[in-house]
């Protein structure tokens, strides 16, 4: 609320003293002229260039908002578009990691090696801190596929080993956020409903199940 | 007057340089804008295809394990509707991958294959068969849409062709192996490094008998080669408290050592912290203690059980009642693994021909006795095969024999390491031997 007052006393002044300085400029000319007759033929076309200047003037008012909203349109654009790649890069490098992973256990997700490779993913190894704000590892989820061995095709794995030798080895593994990314696109003047992405990710799965 | 003059036009040619600027900077702003817009949206997309296509190219390059084959896997392993892999998505998720007849449409390429990496990743590179491949490259084109270049010449379809490809391959031999059958066969020459002394032909059957003693020599499976011993080296993990040792032995052999967060039981290994499941090439070992050798003809009941779970990799409608009583939790394990979808091909066929998943490829470590330690020399490959009678191998044999034809090291391997992680110093003179699949590019 009050960036937005912020934004628009800025607009004011600005505007404002855009006519002021026109005006002195006008003003400063008419000074330094000579002759009587000639100053008063300025001091009329110091009026209509004035009058000109001034729509000049309210018409760039008028088409400020409009430049304003497509240049931060277009900012909020990249800045989702960039939100949404690094989110999926996140999950493609805890994917990667988990898939060649030893022991991981399919049957109590998220287990131990998950959480490393969530944490692999969410966290900038340079500086130890997370990569996208309110993005945490209990957000994320892991799924498994495992192919059909008749016809080669991705479907649901068989957990009925769970509690003796373990969930099957899955073929596949899909990183997603089941409950979305909640993303807010910010313009000025303009408040706009947040709505959700869910990115997801799919690698074949290289590593070893419990 | 002149002075006059430049002092009365100056502010109209104010005005109108303005109003110039404007006509001329709204297209610029707006191009400027368009060029922020549709790169953001043409870099994510080409991301989205690269993620895609390195998911493809390592689960098609899986599939190159040298059999006719081969293509026709790599080819399932791609999304629809070209193969029968996973659906994956690009512009933000909303469109699917191969789709065509919309707005949006995309190709998957059938993979192509190289003999070499160099050869994969140059522009130049000639294309090999896939049946004796190992490096494969999947590439993917699909158009994006435009937003604000359709409005310029040459985009007035208002979409525009991204395109991304990924290679992927079998690395170098693995040192260290993981998940194989836990079944340490004899090396048949010790000078031999790239065959160990079988057949070099790849056309041999050979009658894979178990250890044992004292004579009478163990008789060789009708139509085989030659008789070659294994003994079954330890991987009895104690700390599991849900399967017993013969539940232990099956599920190693029907789908190779199972994974586990307890450390080696490998008592005489260089590297303590190897994994239980896996196998260091140089490494020393030892006999499962219960499946130790014993007089020829009467093989241990754990034997048995192992060669039970290895049975499962080829039949489980004709199982013998023996796995059953041997094997303690027979019921639940044997539905967990299923058999070969080739099971039925003739023993004389060569191993090009074989059409099957994967299952009745084993890869197991090459040991011999040296200065009394055994020790693993490789990894190998076998093809279990069905007897010269048609039928399959009896899993209750008394010698513990089933018949296997020596494939060298066509199939990547699932896991393993192939530096020197836990085998020291073995990758500088390892030269053959399985790789696992890598993303090269």
């Amino acid at each position: 609320m009050t960036a937005r007052s912020n934004v628009a006393h800025a607009l004011v002044r600005a505007v404002s003293r855009l006519f002021s300085t026109r005006f002195r400029t006008c003003g400063l000319v008419s000074k330094t002229g000579v002759g009587m007759s000639a100053d008063a033929a300025r001091t009329s076309a110091c009026a209509k260039s004035r009058r000109r200047r001034g729509n000049t003037i309210v018409e760039f008012a008028l088409l400020m908002p409009v430049l304003l909203l497509l240049t931060v349109g277009t900012i909020q654009f990249g800045k989702f578009t960039y939100l949404y790649y690094v989110i999926k890069k996140i999950e493609f490098a805890s994917a990667r990691y988990l898939s060649v992973q030893q022991a991981v256990d399919f049957c109590n997700l998220p287990d131990a090696l998950t959480a490393a490779a969530f944490t692999y993913g969410l966290t900038d190894s340079y500086t130890g801190n997370a990569i996208v704000a309110n993005l945490t590892a209990d957000q994320l989820q892991v799924n498994t596929f495992c192919i059909d061995p008749t016809t080669g095709a991705p479907g649901a794995c068989d957990t009925s080993g769970c509690g003796l030798i373990g969930a099957q080895r899955p073929d596949y593994i899909q990183i997603a956020i089941p409950a979305g990314y909640q993303v807010q696109i910010r313009l000025p003047y303009v408040t706009l409903p947040t709505f959700d992405i869910y990115p997801t990710v799919t690698v074949p799965f290289n590593g070893s199940a419990l | 007057m002149a002075d006059h003059e430049q002092r009365r036009s100056a502010p109209q040619a104010r005005g109108s340089v303005s109003l110039q600027m404007l006509v001329v900077l709204v297209p610029v702003v707006f191009g400027m804008m368009g060029f922020a817009l549709d790169l953001g949206q043409l870099y994510l997309i080409r991301g989205e295809l690269n993620q895609a296509a390195i998911a493809m190219a390592v689960a098609a390059a899986a599939q190159l394990n040298g059999t006719g084959a081969a293509y026709a896997n790599a080819v399932n392993a791609l999304t629809p509707p070209v193969g029968a892999g996973p659906t994956f998505t690009y512009n933000f998720g909303e469109t699917t991958l191969g789709a065509t007849g919309g707005f949006l449409n995309s190709t998957v390429n059938p993979p192509a294959c190289f003999a070499d990496a160099a050869d994969a990743t140059s522009p130049t590179g000639v294309q090999a068969d896939c049946s004796t491949s190992q490096f494969l490259q999947v590439g993917i084109t699909a158009d994006a849409p435009l937003l604000f270049w359709s409005l310029l010449p040459g985009g007035q379809s208002r979409k525009t062709t991204v395109a991304a490809q990924a290679v992927a391959g079998v690395s170098a031999p693995l040192c260290t192996a993981c998940n194989i059958v836990p079944f340490g066969v004899e090396a048949l020459s010790l000078t031999d490094l790239v065959n160990f002394g079988f057949d070099p032909t790849f056309s041999t059957v050979y009658t894979l008998a178990y250890a044992c003693s004292s004579p009478p020599i163990v008789p060789p499976l009708g139509g085989t080669g030659a008789t070659v011993t294994y003994e079954i080296l330890n991987r009895y993990d104690t700390a599991n408290a849900l399967l017993p040792e013969t539940d232990q032995l099956y599920a190693d052999a029907a789908a190779g050592v199972q994974a586990t967060q307890d450390p080696t039981v490998n008592a005489c290994t260089g590297n303590a912290s190897t994994p239980l499941a896996c196998f260091n090439v140089g490494d020393c070992e030892q006999v499962w203690a219960s499946a130790a050798p014993a007089v020829c003809g009467s093989v241990q009941p754990a034997v048995t059980a192992a060669l039970c779970g290895l049975y499962a990799r080829v039949d489980n409608s004709q199982t013998p009642s023996t796995c059953a009583a041997d094997v303690t939790d027979f019921g639940a394990l044997s539905a967990t693994y299923v058999p070969d979808t080739d099971n039925q091909e003739a023993p004389t066929d060569p191993y090009s021909a074989y059409t099957g998943n994967g299952r009745r490829i084993i890869t197991v470590p090459i040991v011999a006795t040296i200065d009394g330690v055994l020790t693993i020399l490789g990894f190998r490959q076998f093809l279990i095969e069905l007897l010269n009678t048609g039928t399959f191998f009896n899993p209750a044999d008394s010698y513990g024999r089933f018949p296997a034809l020596y494939i060298g090291n066509p199939a990547p391997l699932q896991t393993g390491w192939f530096d020197a992680r836990y085998a020291s110093a073995c990758s500088a003179y390892l030269t053959t031997g399985p790789g696992k699949v890598v993303l090269i590019q």
